[in-house]
């Protein structure tokens, strides 16, 4: 792919492999600060965990934010719209720390609360980048589709979605853009990951810890748009 | 072959038809030709039951098209859309083997058919198999569209304003081209177009339409000579009325037959209209033309006064 894309991953890679050998650095910026350096698990550990995490979100997400985009284009699924908007209203209103904090009760502490409320944020870019794709879809292709003698199944399969591709995988991206920063959150509910750092310094009042994290899940970020972009041209025009 | 009885379809508050009966036989090019909101596009998507009836039906050689699996029976009727509708995503070729691959054809027979009708459509097959339709011009595009609805060999076209967005000179070539097609594979055409031009031009059968209904149907002469309705003459007339009625005539039914045929006057072929006979007339300002057939031959003569009897 071109380097572009890969930059961010590899400046990622780099903070990782760097981070454990600026002690020094941290102590000089935050001499206040007992340990300059989050050592309690290894950043390369925690940057796994928060991957899995993002991983074990989007797949979901994907599957549930493409499916409900379909189903509440085809033709007379009111209700599947409506559900549709309720989830983009809910999330519209209510931030994702809310989210976590409702479902601890429920789910308990740990990965459980932060993969829900990450399931439910990374559905919705999905969700909308699929509805807008589909109906962006010409209605002459989709009459010759039908003219042509195509079951509703394959004007789905061997058109629409082949011509909506593109858009799709654009919101799947975004999807886990905001999944890398929203897996962060979780930490609060004790999920552990690449939040865990933050939460601990606003704890212990160690701000070298906070910005450690807060790096590591800034260029995670960043790292995974370049990577989702590299794959996007070539998924928008299959042969 | 298609037959409308009795059929009526509404949109909500709008009425598109209001009782349309109409039949066309086996073999004809049929031309609906109607303004704009007539009804046209309603009734011939009915045939291949893109629009269903509310009340009424639509009969395919005696069978009630709803009797039939609606993807079945789009399978074995053409369909040329209004707005060509080529599918962006896939090569020319693969645009042209929608059908047969749905139908389930192996791969060589369709690359085989896919080139054949190339050919037909007098587009190269090394050229343009495998451009993207967004490689093509609006002629190219309209052809491959056309042999999109050709390509598992239907026995009925429908074809809804197929040459509506191109430019004159490549819509007469490619209406020319359809009556090739037409006498050379005796399918049985249903285009539906609001250019009385095109329509004269085409048809073998012409069917004019308002408002959800049949005014008049015919051949186009007949219709010229004899409106049914002043609807139909005002929408055939524009102005030219006797210039659509000689564009109707063969030059050789005018013609008398040859006792010489001076040099000065112009040639012209002997497939001409008396309308083409005219033009060569007045563009030479010759009071007569000669018919000459492929070979180069003489067989007849048209003079000015020949065409009154048009
Ligand atoms: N899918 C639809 N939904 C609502 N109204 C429709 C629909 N299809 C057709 N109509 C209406 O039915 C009437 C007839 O439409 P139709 O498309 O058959 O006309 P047409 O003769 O093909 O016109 P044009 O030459 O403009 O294509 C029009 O008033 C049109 O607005
Ligand atoms: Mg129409």
């Amino acid at each position: 792919m071109r380097i572009a894309t890969l930059l961010p991953a590899m400046l990622f890679a780099l903070a990782l492999l760097a981070l454990p050998v600026l002690g020094p650095f941290f102590g000089a910026l935050f001499p206040e600060a007992a340990e300059p350096l989050y050592l309690r698990q290894g950043f390369v550990a925690l940057a796994a965990k928060h991957g899995g995490l993002v991983i074990a979100a989007l797949l979901p997400a994907a599957a549930i934010g493409i499916g409900l985009g379909v189903a509440a284009t085809r033709p007379g699924a009111r209700e599947v719209r409506v559900v549709a908007d309720t989830l983009a209203g809910f999330a519209q209103a209510v931030p994702p720390v809310a989210v976590i904090a409702m479902a601890v009760p429920v789910v308990g502490f740990g990965a459980a609360p932060a993969l829900l409320a990450l399931v439910c944020y990374a559905t919705l870019p999905v969700l909308r980048a699929t509805v807008g794709a589909l109906a962006t879809v010409p209605p002459d292709v989709l009459d010759a589709a039908r003219g042509a003698g195509m079951t509703p199944r394959q004007m789905l399969v061997q058109v629409e979605l082949p011509l909506a591709a593109g858009p799709i995988l654009a919101g799947v991206r975004v999807a886990a853009v905001l999944a890398v920063a929203t897996a962060a959150v979780g930490a609060v509910a004790g999920a552990n990951c690449l939040g865990t750092p933050i939460i601990a310094g606003l704890v212990n009042g160690n701000p070298a810890w906070v910005i450690q994290g807060a790096l590591l899940t800034g260029l995670m970020a960043f790292a995974v748009d370049g990577l989702l972009a590299a794959f996007a041209p070539v998924s928008a025009s299959p042969p | 072959m298609i037959r409308f009885e009795g059929v009526r379809k509404s949109f909500g508050a709008a009425r598109a038809l209001d009782g349309l009966d109409l039949a066309v036989p086996e073999g004809a090019f049929a031309v609906l030709l109607g303004g704009s909101g007539a009804g046209k596009s309603t009734a011939l998507r009915m045939v291949n039951r893109l629009v269903e009836p509310d009340a009424g039906r639509v009969l395919l050689r005696g069978r009630d098209v709803a009797g039939e699996a609606a993807p079945a029976l789009r399978r074995r009727v053409g369909y040329v859309i209004q707005g060509i509708g080529l599918f962006p995503h896939w090569t020319v070729a693969r645009n042209i083997a929608a059908v047969p691959r749905l139908l389930g054809w192996d791969e060589r027979r369709i690359a085989a058919r896919v080139d054949e009708l190339l050919v037909l459509l007098r587009l190269d097959p090394a050229i343009h198999r495998d451009r993207r339709p967004a490689e093509l011009s609006g002629g190219q595009a309209q052809r491959v569209g056309v042999a999109r609805a050709l390509a598992a060999d239907p026995d009925i076209l429908l074809m809804d304003e197929p040459f509506g967005a191109l430019d004159a000179v490549t819509r007469q070539a490619l209406q020319q081209e359809m009556t090739r097609l037409h006498a050379a594979t005796g399918k049985t055409i249903l285009l539906v177009t609001h250019d009385v031009d095109e329509a004269l031009a085409l048809a073998t059968r012409l069917a004019v339409m308002a408002d959800g209904r049949l005014l008049q149907e015919g051949t186009p002469r007949a219709l010229l000579e004899a409106p049914a309705d002043p609807r139909v003459r005002d929408l055939l007339d524009g102005g030219a009325f006797g210039m659509r009625r000689l564009a109707v005539v063969t030059a050789s039914s005018l013609a008398a037959p040859v006792t010489e045929a001076p040099a000065t006057l112009p040639r012209i072929p002997t497939t001409a209209t008396g309308r083409e006979a005219l033009e060569a007339m007045l563009a030479a300002r010759a009071d007569a033309v000669v018919l000459v057939d492929a070979a180069g031959v003489p067989s007849g003569v048209v003079a000015l006064r020949d065409l009154l009897r048009a």
